[in-house]
């Protein structure tokens, strides 16, 4: 009777304008959508035939895929509890797709629409039916519906566009035609209802959201900070034999026996390394799923990489499941800390990966091995040439001939004692050594420490301070808190000047390449210590000081 | 032959070399480079060394002058010019041993004191130039003041020698140079 009276819809007609009878097909179900003076009782869900009560009924579906809905599309998930019935609607294609229902009607609320005001007055009082599919079972799957909705949403925001299609074929779980049906080159926000529907068609839980948490993960690993920690079993215990099912659900339980709510994921990739990610929540509260902590295991090495996460107490349940779960008996922080996760891997796994081939020595002249164009005009000529050759070759034989793993930082502590020519000086005659905090920083150290001697900038082979960066117990890559200024500005050398604060080339006084402020610039204290990402320059060779005995941090 | 000797050799027709020794080598192959751009009434030849004392080589033609480079940003390289100079000749410092030092526009970078590679050429009795080997334009002006010095070293050019451009260059108002 009012089908024909639009003025009804200010947001629009319905897409149907006619009065189909109820798509028994499609409709599980009817439900009124009525004011609070018509509470419906939840058995009335089933389906009727016909649609008469005592108020004018109108049957159809509302089209919500105008475009108009949009900033309310947008906030649909906005203070869209199941108590507050608004906002629930959701923007949907005509297609055969469920209704969400906007609210339970059996609560007897008053269901206020973002639908209209306008409506509600005059048309509400009409009665309205809305014809969906199991109501029951879709509240409640609304219920998660917009946690999950939510999330997915914003973890579809956070893949750049590119990478989507990828991600969500790894993911595996939309089906390789809907993948196809996919636009993309609409704007993110619609590709993510887009997406958010395809999901939510399929049941999408919060499992298949954590897995695509994991898998987004993997591809930008270098969104989050790594640590290393190495376990390590009691000596002279038996090598068990690892199962991966068993360690998941050892895992899973430990932490769900600590922590009621806390939402565990895996995800076994091909180099048979288990991802696992947890949502930690309290006694009282559901996971939050958006600070989760990432692990990475491989199950044949006591190493394992665990994600810098901002909830500290949950540490040390962490390390105590995967403890148990992969029967060690201690786990310890090896000072690495990086974005680079294959970085860390190569460093870590050196140890078991032997790749360079020693018996190369004979390393031809490269072209621009040493920043040299070989095609040199005829009268320049080379001398030195073998003990180019030599540098080349302790190069190689220190570092490798492959590409070095990427590190930023290197920070060592340094306890030195003055030396001096001039006796009877203050530094000379302190009893404690003076403690030095050394900070290398780089785009990529590895690599520059390598192209050190063939530069020309050092000596080959390098000083073991700079190469025992190699190994992997004397590193420490960490954000200094503090650079201990050393005096070394007057160290005995017939350099009376003062060198300004700026200038940081090191002064070999104190030993060692040191970071140091002169004694002559306390204004700018400040400000080394709060420097962090200061652009090394030539790092120099390290002359052998006295006494001096570097100690890293352990 | 550890010690390089001036005269040891007979010169060449037309020839004449000159010797950069530097610890880096792209700064030296660039200012090599430079050098051999512009025409020459000489035949000229550079030779590179990261330091001395040289291998030795028999068909090594005369050196003319030789060109000590150091880079104010590294103490390796000023700590290796001064290991080479052992291994020169006293006769070259007769006005056939330049010093050039490099780096000193950016002082922050710098971990050498000018004042120490002034006192370091003093003492050699020998001209400093300072220049930037990394900009094109000072690469090249140097370049060609580098030419026409090894010319003269050479004797290629008449009524100019090694020694009374020695005194040339010595700079009057420079306060070490009275103390010679």
């Amino acid at each position: 009777s009012d089908a024909g009276d639009l003025t009804r819809f200010p947001y629009g007609a319905p897409t149907t304008t006619s009065h189909p009878p109820i798509h028994r097909e499609q409709c599980g179900g009817l439900v009124r959508w009525a004011g609070p003076e018509q509470p419906l009782a939840a058995s009335k869900a089933p389906r009727r035939e016909g649609l008469q009560t005592r108020r004018a009924v109108w049957t159809g579906q509302v089209g919500f895929n105008d475009a108009r809905w949009a900033p309310e599309g947008g906030e649909r998930t906005k203070g869209a509890s199941p108590q507050s019935s608004t906002g629930a609607v959701s923007r949907r294609s005509t297609a055969a797709e469920p209704w969400p229902e906007p609210s339970p009607p059996g609560v007897g609320r008053d269901f206020t629409c973002r639908l209209g005001s306008a409506l509600r007055p005059t048309a509400l009082s009409a009665g309205r039916w809305l014809c969906f599919e199991t109501w029951a079972r879709s509240i409640r799957a609304r219920k998660m519906d917009e946690n999950i909705a939510e999330f997915l949403r914003r973890s579809i925001l956070k893949i750049p566009l590119h990478a989507i299609k990828t991600i969500l074929k790894t993911w595996d779980f939309l089906s390789e035609d809907q993948l196809e049906t996919i636009n993309l080159r609409q704007r993110k926000e619609s590709l993510t209802q887009e997406i958010i529907l395809l999901c939510e068609g399929k049941n999408a839980n919060l499992d298949d959201m954590a897995l695509l948490d994991i898998v987004y993960t993997q591809v930008h690993r270098h969104k989050k900070l790594w640590d290393v920690f190495q376990m390590s079993k009691e000596p002279g215990e038996d090598v068990d034999l690892f199962d991966m099912k068993q360690f998941q659900t050892s895992f899973k339980k430990i932490l769900q026996r600590a922590l009621k709510n806390v939402a565990v994921n895996f995800r076994v990739d091909q180099k048979n390394a288990v991802w696992i990610r947890v949502a930690w929540g309290t006694q009282h509260s559901q996971p939050n799923q958006y600070k989760p902590t990432f692990v990475v295991y491989y199950p044949q090495t006591p190493y394992v990489f665990i994600s810098t996460c901002p909830l500290k107490s949950t540490v040390p349940l962490l390390h105590q499941a995967l403890k148990v779960a992969s029967k060690h008996h201690q786990i310890v922080h090896l000072n690495l800390r990086s974005r680079h996760l294959d970085s860390l891997k190569a460093i870590v796994f050196r140890e078991y990966n032997q790749t360079f081939d020693s018996h190369n020595t004979t390393v031809p002249l490269q072209e621009g091995s040493f920043g040299l164009d070989m095609n040199l005009d005829s009268n320049i000529i080379l001398e030195n040439t073998e003990e180019k050759e030599r540098i080349q070759r302790v190069t190689q034989d220190t570092f490798g001939a492959y590409p070095q793993p990427q590190l930023e930082f290197a920070q060592y502590k340094l306890e030195t004692r003055f030396k001096s020519d001039i006796s009877g000086g203050i530094l000379a005659d302190r009893k404690e050594p003076l403690r030095c905090l050394i900070k290398f920083s780089s785009p990529h150290l590895l690599e520059a420490l390598k192209s050190l001697a063939p530069a020309g900038i050092a000596d080959a082979p390098l000083s073991p301070l700079l190469t025992s960066a190699l190994r992997l117990r004397q590193f420490c890559l960490c954000f200094p808190s503090y650079v201990v200024a050393v005096a070394a500005a007057g160290a005995g050398t017939e350099r009376g000047a003062w060198r300004p604060c700026g200038s940081h080339g090191g002064h070999g006084g104190g030993g060692g390449c040191v970071r140091s402020s002169g004694p002559g610039c306390p204004g700018h204290a400040d400000e080394h210590a709060g420097s962090r990402r200061r652009r090394l320059g030539p790092v120099e060779a390290v002359g052998v000081a006295a006494s001096r005995q570097p100690t890293a941090t352990g | 032959m550890s010690v390089l000797r001036p005269m040891d050799k007979l010169p060449d027709l037309n020839r004449a070399t000159i010797l950069l020794v530097g610890t880096e080598d792209a700064l030296l192959q660039q200012l090599a480079e430079s050098m051999l751009k512009d025409d020459c009434a000489s035949e000229l030849r550079v030779h590179l060394a990261n330091s001395l004392p040289l291998p030795s080589d028999a068909n090594r033609p005369r050196i003319d002058l030789i060109v000590f480079v150091i880079n104010l940003h590294s103490k390796h390289s000023l700590q290796k010019v001064e290991e080479s100079l052992n291994h020169v000749d006293s006769r070259f410092f007769l006005g056939k041993v330049c010093f050039l030092a490099t780096g000193a526009e950016r002082e922050s970078h710098c971990s050498i004191h000018r004042n120490t590679v002034i006192k370091l050429a003093h003492t050699y009795r020998s001209p400093l130039l300072f220049c930037d080997l990394k900009v094109e334009s000072c690469r090249a002006t140097m370049a060609q003041r580098l030419v026409r010095m090894l010319q003269i070293c050479a004797g290629h050019v008449p009524g100019v020698s090694a020694l009374n451009l020695l005194s040339l260059l010595r700079c009057s108002d420079s306060p070490l140079s009275k103390e010679s």
